[in-house]
C-alpha cells in the first residue's frame, strides 16, 4: 500500500450555515471533516455520460457537495434508459439527458453549479472542455470515447475515474499518468489496442444488468471522492473487477511498461478503434474469425475464398499469400458481387476489421450467408501469425 | 519447464471455466505459444476471447506477442468491455 495522494483541490474560504446543516453526516467523520467538505465545495467534477454510470455518479457527487459538475452528452433520454439512468425520470423522454440531470441534481442539491456540454466529445473540443475541470469520470458506451477521455486526460496531466460495464460485471480504476507519487498509469497501459471492431458487444447489444450502474458507479464516487479530499488508498495502478453473480471482487496490479510510447497529442479515435456501422457489428458478431483461425484454414488444406477488400495501393505494400483483391467500394455498390464464388466459403479482410465488417454486412444481404471476416485484419495477421509481414 | 499463472476474468473466466490455472509451458515458450496452448485446452468461446483480450504480465500490458514467458510469471486476461 502507498498511502494516500494529497488532496487534489484546495479547500474552498467557507462553508454557509446553510451548508453545514446539510453536510453534517459529513462533517463528523473526522478524515473528511470541515476541510474535506470545503475541498468538495471547491471541486469542479466532469461527468462523461449521464447514462449508466453518469446516473448514480452524478446523483452522488450532487448530494456529496462537489460545487461544480460538468456533463457531457449529446444524447436523448429513451425509454430503454429507464431501467437504469435512475437520474432521468418517465416525464423526461424525449429531454436531453444533460438537461435531465441538471433538473434532477437542482433537486437533490441547490447548491451545485452545473455546466452542460451537450455537444460530441471529439479531438477538437476535448481539451478545451476538460481544462476546467479538476477530475472526469468517464462513464461512456463506446471504446473510441474511452481512448480520446484517456488521451485528453494524459495530455493535460488530470486524474480520472474510469468504469465500464457489461451485463453482470464490472471493472473500474483510476487512471493519472501524472500522479504525483510518481506511480501514473493511464487506459493504454491496461488495454494497449482497442479490440477488433465488431468483437465486443455494447450494453445495447448484449445488455446489461440495471443496478450494476449503481455498485459501479458507487465506486467511482466513492474513489473521486477520495482524490478530491486526499484521503483513503486511490485505485491508482490497481484494477477492481466484480462479478455481481459470483457477488465477488478481484483486484488486478497495474504496472506501466517505461517502453509504452508517450501520448503527445489527439489522433482521429474513430478511425483507431475502426468504428463501424451498427448493420456491420451485427454481421460481425458472429462471422468474425481470429487469425488462428484462419492460419487452421489454410493448414486444413480446406477450399476457400480470401477476399483482401483493401484499396490496390495498400495491396501492395502488403498482402497474405492467396488473397485476392477486392475493394469494399466495388463490394458494397454490388459491382463486384458477380466475382465472388458461389460453391465455397468467403472470408474477407482489410487493414485492422473495420472495412471488412461493413463489406461483411453487404455480403450477407446479397445472401452469402456464410461469409465471415477477419478480425483485426492483416494487422492482426502479421502481428499473430506473420510477423515477417511488414505494417503500416 | 516453466510454468506460469494464468488469470481469467469477466468472459475469459466463464469461457475458461476457472478463475486461474498453473499452467507448464517448455522453456522458451513465448506469450503466442501460450495464447495458442490456452485456446487448444479449452475448445469453444474461448480462443474467441483470447483474440481480443488484453494479456497483463506481471502487471504489465504485453502486446509483444514473441516475448519470452518466465517461471514464476503471471499473465492476467482482461477481455475489454466499454459499457457505460
Amino acid at each position: 500500500m502507498s498511502g494516500s495522494l494529497p488532496p487534489l483541490v484546495e479547500p474552498a474560504a467557507e462553508l454557509t450555515k446553510e451548508e453545514i446543516a446539510r453536510y453534517s453526516r459529513h462533517l463528523i467523520i473526522p478524515d473528511v471533516g470541515v476541510d474535506g467538505q470545503k475541498r468538495l465545495k471547491n471541486a469542479k467534477v466532469l461527468v462523461m455520460g449521464a447514462g449508466g454510470l453518469g446516473s448514480p455518479a452524478l446523483l452522488y457527487l450532487a448530494a456529496a457537495g462537489v460545487g461544480t459538475l460538468g456533463i457531457v452528452d449529446f444524447d436523448t433520454v429513451d425509454e430503454s434508459n429507464l431501467q437504469r439512468q435512475v437520474i432521468h425520470g418517465q416525464s423526461d423522454v424525449g429531454k436531453l439527458k444533460a438537461q435531465s440531470a441538471k433538473e434532477s441534481i437542482a433537486e437533490v442539491n441547490p447548491f451545485v453549479t452545473v455546466n452542460l456540454h451537450t455537444e460530441r466529445l471529439t479531438s477538437e473540443n476535448a481539451l478545451d472542455i476538460f481544462s476546467g475541470y479538476d477530475l472526469i469520470l468517464d462513464g461512456t458506451d463506446n471504446f473510441a470515447t474511452r481512448y480520446l477521455v484517456n488521451d485528453a486526460a494524459v495530455i493535460l496531466g488530470k486524474p480520472y475515474v474510469w468504469g465500464s460495464i457489461f451485463r453482470f460485471e464490472g471493472q473500474v480504476s483510476v487512471f493519472w499518468e501524472a500522479a504525483p507519487n510518481g506511480k501514473g498509469v493511464n487506459y493504454r497501459d491496461l488495454y494497449p489496442e482497442p479490440p477488433p471492431p465488431g468483437m465486443v458487444p455494447s450494453c445495447a447489444e448484449g445488455g446489461v444488468l440495471g443496478v450494476l450502474c449503481a455498485s459501479i458507479g458507487s465506486i467511482m464516487v466513492n474513489e473521486a471522492i477520495k482524490l478530491i479530499t486526499g484521503i483513503g488508498e486511490p485505485l491508482l495502478g490497481r484494477l477492481v473487477t466484480y462479478d455481481a453473480l459470483e457477488m465477488r471482487y478481484r483486484e488486478v496490479k497495474i504496472r506501466k511498461d517505461p517502453e509504452t510510447p508517450k501520448i503527445t497529442e489527439l489522433i482521429d479515435y474513430e478511425t483507431f478503434c475502426g468504428v463501424v456501422s451498427d448493420e456491420a457489428q451485427q454481421a460481425a458478431q458472429d462471422s468474425t474469425i481470429t487469425p488462428h483461425e484462419l492460419k487452421a484454414m489454410f493448414d486444413s488444406g480446406k477450399e476457400f475464398e480470401l477476399i483482401d477488400v483493401r484499396e490496390p495501393h495498400e495491396y501492395e505494400i502488403v498482402r497474405i499469400e492467396g488473397a485476392k483483391l477486392v475493394p469494399k467500394d466495388r463490394i458494397l455498390s454490388g459491382e463486384a458481387l458477380a466475382e465472388l464464388p458461389q460453391d465455397k466459403p468467403i472470408v474477407l479482410h482489410c487493414k485492422s476489421g473495420g472495412r471488412s465488417a461493413e463489406a461483411l454486412a453487404a455480403l450477407h444481404r446479397a445472401g452469402f450467408s456464410d461469409a465471415v471476416h477477419l478480425g483485426g485484419g492483416i494487422l492482426a495477421w502479421a502481428k499473430q501469425i506473420d510477423p515477417s509481414l511488414p505494417t503500416y | 519447464m516453466l510454468k506460469v499463472q494464468v488469470n481469467y476474468y469477466a468472459s475469459a473466466r466463464a469461457a475458461a471455466g476457472a478463475d486461474s490455472e498453473a499452467v507448464a509451458m517448455p522453456d522458451g515458450a513465448t506469450l503466442d505459444d501460450l495464447v495458442a496452448r490456452l485456446a487448444a485446452d479449452h475448445p469453444g468461446k474461448l480462443a474467441r476471447v483470447l483474440s481480443m483480450a488484453s494479456f497483463l504480465i506481471n502487471g504489465v500490458a504485453t502486446t509483444d506477442r514473441k516475448r519470452a514467458l518466465a517461471d514464476g510469471e503471471q499473465v492476467d486476461v482482461l477481455p475489454p468491455f466499454a459499457g457505460g
